[in-house]
């Protein structure tokens, strides 16, 4: 028999004693304390503190003997990691969820009714524009965790010089868009090159404001070639001509930075964020809303009215969740008026209350980032009263029930068919075509086919 | 008695275990997986044969995607080997600062993907970026270049892919440079060779089975990479012009939510590679069985 | 002289392609923010500012990060050169039955993309009990590495003649004694390459760390770095920082052990 050398039996000792010790530390927690794995979006340091400092100090305080980890992921990460949680069978307590995904959950029965706890946070008091979302079979499956409009943002200077008004059409766009680019110094506008953005939540956006859909309502046949879609892309094919031509490989934060640098004058997708870029990056004695402004959508020839994405992810709980009541009794906290304030507060105007009564309450008013840019809160409130959002990646407000959203952004099609008539400047009608034709496929692999 | 083969198996074992425990269980389970219909989110399939693989054989994403694993992978290796072998060639040979060399020339392999990337997205940025500034300053384009955009992108992934991996090559060849009698060399100057001859009859033959293995390894590590296109192009719009197979297999079973089908590409995907190392095997008469 | 002007041109054109972007890094993370967006860019910064790496240190937990991923790393390289200097060594060295065709299945399980695996293999390690654990990210990327390092070690022991080992055995050395004393300081330079090789991936690996690790004390740095690129405000000035920090050591501490090295490679009388 051969002989273990003496330096395979130190290196193999070694290695063994190596693995006691990194399995040490975690391993002493857990054993009397339960966890609850809350995942969330938002990945601000500040936020993720917040919840820490208030509703998670209260919860265990309450709950001894049950500790919170929460994680902040960005959404791609969380999609990932819910996946990989899902085909274990071990999925977080509580998490947020595109609201397009949410159907998709329902109707395979993962996710658990919360009506409960909807009662308990004011069912009257949360706001319409976001009470229904996950109202499935006269149940609520997901409350959203607050609310923040998109929309243009826009060097109102600029325009104010060129003597433009808001534009209302499409063609009013374009026209505006021709007169802010200066060729080779600035460009009218940038969209965010991210297939989530360009391939699925502006598609949406352009089909609400065009009197389209994604699919027919009853039969849930694609309308990918689609006559409000089509005029949709002939307008984004005109556009791309004042977009810098390597939008299409950069990002949406990039746009805020374009915008507030000055490269463009108008960022394409714009929320709350876009003040923390303009407080950072722009010349300093243009930080404020006479030079940066929300700037409505326009609508197309099928449209009456121009709409934009109203971004907000909703809290879930799954039926495999472990500890589901104590999940409810976190959120009860949540939005526990003193707590969901300082959340609130802790990105200013991106994240909106939900609560009716709190957008109007003077102690969240009196925030001072918000008291600087009281314009920008105003245009959302404005906004959410004349129904001038929709949820993110909804072409109307039924399409909370479809169930293949994900899957329908997750593929790419849209996205495919729309960089192509932009950036490749192909023919519209063949594109649209050949999406309609994947996404016909895609829905009957998926098993939801009802047309004929 | 001390080259009894059991003791060949008894130091393999580890290593078998290991991969036979924690990688073999999870190909299994792809294999498996491709032969049923799996929505992502259910923990329930339905069996169906061999539907996606034929599905597969007429889809024109994927056939796309191997095109583009394949310009990729390609590109990729021929510069890498290109630009690593120079560099081995280069500090094997006797200069002022050669230390100091080796350890910088390593620099692009010791940064996270993630930040090679984000830097050279940084450096090819059309508006702030450098590679343009330089560009326009040196009168060499007129206009910016999208280098992040439709026309450019591959070649922006290629050339962050070649300047992050051939610090690898340059160290495997060196090593294996390091190691090369100097008689050789002296008998071969000796009977007036040039360096180009020396190169060509004795750096060469020498190093043939490393490079072999090198070129080998290569090209599977480069055809399945995920992680820098991902993070260069894949959730941008550009990302149809860089579709590479293993992005297209992790978006099917993690965006298009069929997981079915994403396990059959990752199959395909296995099997391309186990048929082109077979010829590759074949071409270049592997296997000098010794020891 | 034409030799060393060729060799010196070679060595600054691979210079500026090696070290030119990490000055460029460094130089974005001494800028302020407002001159990172400067139009045309500068090279040297105008203003230098420490701000980029304070807030990294102060507002982030980079120094965890940091410590879990050199800890991981090195577990790994300790963990897999150990189990693949041994495999290679039994299958160029023994001849036993199916020894090729366990080469070759060995190559095959190189050939699965990773990506594909983390699903099963996030099930199969919640079985074992070991998620969110370093011990799991050290098995995850020993196992990715075993079939390249087994390969690659193949490769050169069996460029190291069987004589060498027999004349010392010979000369009255017992078989592993000639192993340590004959094959391995020939073998070095492939066990360092390996080793490298093996370092830079478990350094560097996204994914696993993402879905294996839910606690924040226990994450590595490309998790952590890809945190700071999620961040509201995408702070390059901070996350060239982060790449400083991350590089700039790992390089120092290569050019110091270059000497070491140096020995190494050239052990066994030759160039060096």
């Amino acid at each position: 028999m051969g002989q273990i050398s003496r330096r395979h039996f130190l290196a193999g000792t070694a290695a063994v004693s190596a693995g006691a010790v990194l399995t040490r530390a975690p391993a002493a927690l857990g054993q009397q304390v339960k966890e609850l794995q809350v995942w969330h979006t938002e990945v601000e340091p500040q936020t993720v503190k917040t919840i820490q400092d208030t509703s998670i100090a209260e919860f265990e305080k309450k709950f001894p003997g049950f500790k919170i980890k929460q994680q902040a992921l960005g959404w791609g990460d969380l999609n990932t990691k819910l996946l990989a949680a899902l085909a274990a069978g071990s999925p977080p307590d509580l998490t947020h969820l595109n609201p397009f995904m949410t159907a998709s959950l329902y109707t395979k029965q993962l996710l658990r009714p919360m009506d409960e706890l909807i009662r308990a946070i004011g069912e009257k008091d949360i706001h319409e524009s976001t009470l229904k979302l996950q109202y499935f079979d006269g149940k609520y499956y997901g409350v959203t965790h607050a609310i923040g409009a998109t929309y243009f943002a826009e060097r109102r200077d600029l325009r104010d010089a060129k003597g433009i008004k808001p534009p209302e059409t499409y063609a009013d766009m374009l026209a505006l868009a021709a007169a802010l680019t200066d060729e080779g110094k600035r460009w009218a506008t940038q969209m965010p090159g991210e297939k989530l953005y360009m391939g699925f939540v502006h598609p949406a956006e352009w089909l609400a404001g065009n009197g389209g859909g994604w699919v027919d309502g009853k039969t849930w046949r694609p309308l990918l070639n689609s006559k409000p879609m089509l005029e949709a892309l002939d307008y984004a094919q005109k556009l791309n001509k004042f977009m810098p031509g390597g939008w299409s490989g950069q990002k949406y934060l990039d746009t805020l930075a374009a915008l507030a640098t000055g490269k463009i004058a108008m960022a394409y997708l714009s929320g709350a964020r876009t003040i923390g870029y303009i407080e950072r990056y722009a010349p300093e004695n243009m930080r404020d809303s006479d030079h940066f402004q929300p700037l409505a959508r326009p609508h197309g020839p099928g449209g009456k009215v121009g709409v934009s994405a109203l971004d907000g992810e909703n809290w879930a709980v799954f039926t495999q969740s472990k500890y589901p009541n104590e999940a409810f009794e976190f959120l009860k906290l949540f939005y526990k008026k003193e707590h969901y304030i300082k959340y609130c507060h802790s990105v200013p105007i991106h994240l909106t209350p939900i609560l009716k009564s709190m957008i109007n309450d003077a102690e969240y008013l009196s925030n001072p980032r918000i008291k600087k840019w009281k314009s920008w809160h105003d245009f959302m409130v404005r906004g959410l009263n004349e129904g001038r959002f929709i949820p993110l990646g909804f072409t109307r407000p039924e399409d909370n029930l479809i169930p293949f959203l994900a899957e329908l952004d997750g593929s790419g099609i849209v996205a495919d068919m729309v960089v192509e008539v932009m950036v490749g400047g192909k023919d519209i009608k063949a594109e649209a075509d050949r999406a309609q034709k994947r996404a016909e496929e895609l829905l009957t692999q998926l098993g939801v086919k009802r047309w004929s | 008695m001390t080259r009894h083969p059991l003791v060949g198996w008894l130091l393999l074992a580890p290593s078998l275990l290991l991969l036979g425990g924690l990688v073999v269980f999870p190909i299994l389970y792809n294999i498996w997986l491709s032969l049923h219909d799996k929505h992502a989110f259910m923990p329930v399939q339905t069996f169906v044969g061999l539907r996606h693989y034929l599905y597969f054989a007429r889809d024109v994403e994927f056939w796309t995607s191997v095109e583009y694993g394949v310009i990729y992978a390609g590109g990729t290796l021929l510069l890498q080997l290109l630009l690593g072998i120079s560099a081995a060639l280069l500090l094997n040979e006797g200069f002022r600062g050669r230390n100091l060399l080796r350890g910088v020339v390593l620099f692009p392999y010791m940064i996270p993907t993630i930040v090679a990337v984000i830097l050279w997205k940084w450096l090819l940025n059309d508006s702030y970026g450098l590679v343009n500034h330089l560009l326009l300053a040196a009168g060499l384009v007129r206009v910016p270049v999208a280098w992040l955009g439709k026309d450019h992108i591959m070649q922006s992934l290629i050339i962050t892919s070649v300047w992050q991996f051939f610090p690898f090559v340059v160290v495997t060849y060196l090593a294996r440079l390091q190691t090369i009698p100097p008689e050789l060399y002296e008998a071969a100057k000796v009977d007036g060779a040039t360096a180009w001859r020396r190169f060509v009859h004795v750096t060469l033959p020498q190093t043939a089975n490393v490079l072999f293995v090198i070129v080998l390894l290569r090209s599977i590590f480069m055809f399945t990479k995920f992680d820098t296109v991902w993070l260069m192009a894949g959730e941008g719009g550009v990302s149809r012009y860089v579709r590479t197979l293993p992005v297209y297999a992790y978006a099917r079973s993690f965006t298009y939510l069929q997981a079915g089908m994403g396990a059959a590409l990752a199959v395909l995907m296995f099997l391309l590679l186990v048929a082109i190392t077979a010829v590759y095997f074949r071409v270049f008469h592997a296997e000098e069985a010794t020891g | 002289m034409k030799r060393a002007a060729a060799l010196y041109l070679g060595g600054l054109v691979l210079l500026v392609i090696g070290a030119f972007p990490l000055a460029w890094m460094l130089s974005t993370a001494l800028k302020p923010s407002g001159e990172i967006f400067a139009t045309p860019p500068t090279l040297l910064p105008r203003t230098i500012t420490l701000e980029n790496f304070q807030r990294l240190f102060t507002e982030t937990s980079f120094l965890t990060y940091f410590a879990n991923s050199v800890t991981v790393s090195l577990a790994t390289v300790l963990v897999t050169l150990t189990v693949s200097s041994m495999g290679a060594y039994g299958l160029t060295r023994f001849a036993f039955r199916g020894r090729e065709r366990v080469a070759g299945l060995i190559l095959m399980t190189y050939m699965f993309a990773p990506i594909m695996i983390i699903i099963p293999f996030y099930i199969l390690v919640k079985q074992l009990g070991i998620v969110n654990t370093r011990l799991a990210l050290v098995l995850s990327y020993t196992t990715f590495c075993l079939p390249f390092c087994l390969w690659l070690l193949r490769s050169f022991f069996q460029s190291i003649p069987l004589e060498l080992e027999e004349a010392a055995m010979v000369d009255g050395a017992s078989l592993p004694r000639a192993v340590w004393y004959v094959v391995l300081p020939l073998a070095l330079p492939g066990i360092i390459a390996a080793g490298i090789f093996t370092f830079i991936l478990a350094w560097n690996d996204f994914l696993f760390a993402l879905v294996l690790i839910t606690s924040e004390e226990l994450k590595t740095l490309p998790v952590g770095v890809n945190d700071l690129f999620n961040a509201t405000i995408v702070d390059w000035g901070m996350i060239m920082a982060a790449g400083v920090v991350i590089t700039v050591p790992t390089i120092a501490f290569f050019v110091a052990v270059q000497r070491y090295l140096v020995q190494g490679w050239g052990a066994g009388g030759v160039k060096g």
